[in-house]
C-alpha cells in the first residue's frame, strides 16, 4: 500500500510538471510570423499602391495583401506555415520606389 | 543635338509616371483633335523604362507622325509622409513622317516634374521634338484637386486643369479642364478645351 501511494505521488508530480515545461518552451520560442504590417512613405495614390500590391503578391509565401492609403500601411498575410523575410519585403517596396518607415511582425494568437 | 541638350537644361518641367515599378507594363492612349499619342512602356529597372510610342501632331498645317523608341529615367523621387514628388527624364529616337511624304530621323527629349498628395496634384513638363524639317517644343502644366479622398479599393475622382502650348500647333495656350478617374490599375481622363476641343486619355498598368 505504501509503495502504491509513493507511485501515485510520483506520477501526479510528473504529470503536473509537464504542462509547465511546455509553457516555458512557448515563451522562449515565439510562433512564426503570420504576416507583417508595413508603413510606407510616399504611397499617395492607387497607381502607387497597385505596384506594391502586385510585387508582393508575386511571392508564393504571400497569401494576401491589403493596402490602406489613409494610414499608408500595407498588411501582408503569409500562407500558413510559410514566411517571407522582412528584409525581402522592404527591398521589394524600395524597388517599387517607396520608403519603408516601420515593420510590425504579426504572430498568431497562442 | 546641341539644341536638344540645351533645351533639356533650359527646361524645367509631360503626363503620368513615365517609369512605374520594376517589371511594370503601362499602356497609354491619348487623343484630341490636334494630337494623339499611343504608347507601351516597360519598366525594366526601378529607375528606367523603355517603350514604343506613336504620336500624331498637327504642326504648321501639316499632319506629322512620330514613331519613337523611348528610354525614360526617374531622376529623383521624394517620398513624403503624405506626398510624393518626382523628376523624370524622357528621351526618344526613331522616325518622323508627314502627309507631304517627308521622312527623316527624329528625336525627342524632355523633362517632367510632378508633385501629388491625396488631394492635390500638379505636373509640369517640357519636351523638344526634332526632325530634319521640324524643330518644336511642347510645354504642359497641370493642376488638379480631388473633391474627396478615396481609398485604394474605391473609385478616385480628380478635377484637373491642363494648360499646354506648342507654337507650331496654335498661337495660344490651350486650356483644357477635365475629369480624371482611376480605379486600382486603370486610369481614364475626359474633358474638352475652352474652345471645344475634346480630349480623352486611357491608361492601364499591368
Amino acid at each position: 500500500m505504501k509503495v502504491l501511494l509513493i507511485i501515485l505521488m510520483l506520477s501526479s508530480t510528473a504529470l503536473a510538471a509537464e504542462p509547465a515545461t511546455k509553457a516555458a518552451k512557448t515563451e522562449t520560442a515565439p510562433l512564426p510570423a503570420s504576416g507583417v504590417i508595413i508603413s510606407v512613405k510616399g504611397m499617395v495614390c492607387s497607381f502607387c499602391a497597385q505596384g506594391i500590391e502586385k510585387k508582393l503578391k508575386a511571392f508564393k509565401e504571400v497569401k494576401s495583401v491589403n493596402v490602406d492609403l489613409d494610414t499608408k500601411k500595407v498588411d501582408v498575410q503569409f500562407v500558413a506555415g510559410q514566411n517571407l523575410a522582412t528584409e525581402k519585403i522592404q527591398e521589394t517596396i524600395k524597388n517599387a520606389g517607396y520608403d519603408v518607415t516601420d515593420v510590425k511582425i504579426l504572430r498568431p494568437l497562442q | 543635338m546641341l539644341n536638344l541638350i540645351a533645351s533639356l537644361f533650359l527646361s524645367l518641367l509631360l503626363h503620368a509616371h513615365p517609369v512605374t515599378y520594376e517589371d511594370g507594363l503601362m499602356l497609354k492612349s491619348m487623343a484630341r483633335e490636334d494630337m494623339s499619342e499611343t504608347s507601351v512602356t516597360y519598366t525594366f529597372a526601378p529607375r528606367f523604362a523603355v517603350g514604343l510610342e506613336y504620336d500624331r501632331l498637327e504642326m504648321n498645317q501639316l499632319e506629322t507622325s512620330w514613331g519613337l523608341l523611348e528610354l525614360n529615367a526617374l531622376v529623383k523621387r521624394w517620398n513624403g509622409e503624405h506626398s510624393q514628388a518626382n523628376i523624370y527624364l524622357l528621351t526618344g529616337a526613331g522616325g518622323y513622317w508627314n502627309d507631304q511624304q517627308a521622312t527623316s530621323f527624329a528625336g525627342k527629349l524632355g523633362l517632367q516634374a510632378d508633385y501629388e498628395t491625396r488631394r492635390f496634384y500638379t505636373l509640369g513638363s517640357y519636351t523638344t521634338w526634332q526632325s530634319e524639317d521640324v524643330e518644336s517644343y511642347y510645354a504642359l502644366y497641370r493642376v488638379g484637386y480631388a473633391p474627396f479622398v478615396a481609398g485604394y479599393y474605391d473609385l478616385n475622382v480628380w478635377v484637373i486643369a491642363q494648360f499646354d502650348y506648342n507654337p507650331d500647333m496654335r498661337s495660344e495656350v490651350q486650356v483644357t479642364p477635365f475629369l480624371r478617374f482611376f480605379y486600382k490599375n486603370v486610369l481614364w481622363e475626359m474633358g474638352a478645351s475652352l474652345r471645344g476641343n475634346l480630349y480623352w486619355q486611357f491608361m492601364v498598368h499591368l
